[in-house]
């Protein structure tokens, strides 16, 4: 093979590969800007505030839930003339109309219930025909959205509240935490990655200036951000809470994280649950990067220079088009073509230094790659810990295994290849064959893509009658990670067909006791 | 739970210095990381 061709393969497949290191660079900077959220967070500016809030539970099936989040929410730390509870009842075939009537005579005035007679359009129609009531007449000053199951803490409305005291605020969201009493292998994982993704990742956002979504279960709008942004909900997509979000910040209203107002929630206890929930919202972000396409990377326009505020003359209107939030946004996005690209950039790699023998261009590239995974791992593993010691504590397993037993164990074979090759059949009593180590080395360098695979196994797997035993062996083995990244995979997949847009609600039976 | 103003001001305060907690984490979670690149450099070569 001539010598430029073999340069140009190399520089390509590494390129390849160093792509792939994106997610980790990504994930890094997002947990070495958590610190800067001591300073950088909006407490300077928030005040005491309540404001009549009415609250939006949409409800589909909900009678196991709804009667105990009604007792939550109306005692609430809050004043009680300043918080009403409208539940939007989906056409509900269980009991769910009898327990919220039942509800309204027990709290006269302050719980309504509203029917839809045809539902199952999704959780945005319903809310919308919340929505349309409460803007009816002018009682309402802020409106919190929520998810029947989940369960506010008492002081958790007013923590949210007080930032609506600054007129630059459209919209706050709470840290939603997984809620069982005592979870299972994945709701743990469930709970490692809420702290990820909320309390960490969220507290980052706040520190950019751009947040990525307001939680679904915990929205809490200004009336006069939720006329701006029209007076309803998006319903034409899958992720309409994010569709909200990125509409409050284009329109020059912030929306800020408040990490110390908790709310629990109920999550899927098995892989098939998780895996319609989660496509739903990988397909809803995927939709969301279409819509705002002329966002990404993109300087934001400008206030006025006779906007009312003097400060936020001249000032960027919002921070989603900044370099580091888009980073954030498209690499865990495009996570699985990373996961790809990292391995196809190896393996060829790889082929190339058994075709043209010289340095072990391959080798060292996986030894760089898993270097640097492995120093974001510590980090991220241990601040994500330390940010909720408390579901820290008993998640801390899911934690050290979020990538999967596989994944650090060929993380170990990164830093000792002889291990693997050598030491390791020799323990077993044999040799390893030229052929046995190309198989085992291309195995390697093929892992991080193979790992989806073995997730999307582990779903098969659930529905057989050994998954009961065999599954969460499985998930520990690939990682909850890859799983999520295969259930992104899933979405690309889904959005490239067209398939239709399923609102597969996650099934609920009020084990969270708060 | 009181709803005053100063109670509340003060809830606001005390989660204000709350988010300085999260210094120190970062700092053991960066020291673990640099333990994980000396380990590494020194086993791995």
């Amino acid at each position: 093979m001539p010598e430029q061709v073999v340069v140009v393969l190399t520089v390509l497949l590494a390129v390849l590969v160093a792509l792939g290191v994106l997610p980790v660079v990504a994930g890094a900077m997002q947990y070495l800007l958590i610190p800067a959220h001591a300073w950088i967070n909006h407490y300077g500016r928030a005040a005491p505030h309540l404001p009549r809030v009415a609250v939006v539970v949409p409800a589909w099936n909900e009678g196991a839930v709804i009667g105990r989040s009604i007792d939550r929410l109306l005692s609430l730390e809050y004043p009680p003339d300043a918080l009403r509870v409208y539940v939007v009842d989906d056409a509900s075939t269980d009991d769910t109309p009898d327990v919220v009537r039942a509800k309204a005579v027990q709290y006269p005035g302050r719980v309504v219930h509203l029917r839809r007679e045809q539902g199952g359009q999704g959780k945005a129609h319903t809310l919308n025909h919340g929505i349309e009531q409460v803007l009816a007449d002018d009682w309402m000053q802020a409106l919190l959205i929520m998810d029947a199951d989940v369960i506010y803490r008492p002081d958790s409305l007013r923590r949210m509240s007080r930032h609506l005291a600054d007129p630059r605020v459209g919209a706050v969201t709470a840290y939603i935490r997984e809620g069982s009493p005592e979870p299972r292998y994945l709701t743990r994982f469930i709970g490692y990655e809420y702290i990820a993704a909320q309390a960490c990742a969220r507290r980052a956002q706040n520190v950019l200036g751009a947040m990525a979504c307001l939680a679904g279960g915990a929205q809490l709008h200004s009336r006069e951000n939720l006329v701006a942004v029209g007076g309803r909900i998006d319903t034409s997509s899958l992720a309409e809470d994010t569709f909200t979000t990125f509409r409050t910040q284009l329109g020059g209203q912030r929306v800020v994280f408040e990490p110390n107002a908790v709310v629990l929630a109920e999550e899927p206890g098995s892989i098939d649950a998780l895996w319609k929930q989660r496509l739903r919202w990988a397909r809803g972000n995927v939709q969301i990067t279409r819509a705002f396409r002329r966002l990404w990377f993109r300087p934001a326009p400008r206030f006025p220079q006779d906007h009312p505020d003097v400060e936020l003359r001249g000032q960027p209107m919002h921070g989603l088009g900044g370099a580091a939030f888009g980073l954030i946004w498209f690499t865990l996005l495009l996570m699985p073509a990373f996961m790809v690209m990292v391995a196809v950039g190896l393996v060829g790699l790889y082929l190339l230094d058994i075709a043209v023998p010289g340095p072990d261009v391959a080798l060292r590239t996986f030894q760089a790659l898993w270097f640097a995974a492995g120093g974001a791992y510590v980090l991220i593993t241990l601040l994500t810990v330390l940010v909720d010691p408390q579901t820290g504590r008993r998640c801390w397993r899911e934690a050290l295994t979020f990538p999967g037993l596989w994944s650090l164990a060929v993380m170990a074979a990164a830093f000792a290849p002889d291990l693997v090759l050598v030491r390791l059949p020799q323990l077993l009593g044999y040799t390893l064959t030229p052929l046995g180590v190309h198989l085992v080395m291309l195995t390697l360098y093929a892992s991080v893509a193979l790992t989806m695979v073995g997730a999307w196994l582990a779903r098969r797997l659930e529905l057989t009658r050994w998954g009961r035993p065999l599954t969460p062996a499985l998930v520990y083995l690939v990682g909850y990670g890859p799983l999520l990244c295969a259930i992104t995979f899933d979405s690309y997949v889904k959005e490239w067909r067209g398939a239709a847009q399923v609102w597969d609600k996650t099934e609920k039976t009020g084990r969270v006791l708060g | 739970m009181r709803l005053d103003d100063d109670t509340l001001l003060r809830e606001i305060e005390a989660d204000r210095r709350g988010e300085l907690r999260l210094v120190p984490c970062t700092v053991v979670a960066l020291a673990a990381v640099v333990v994980f690149a000396v380990v590494r450099t020194a086993v791995g070569g």
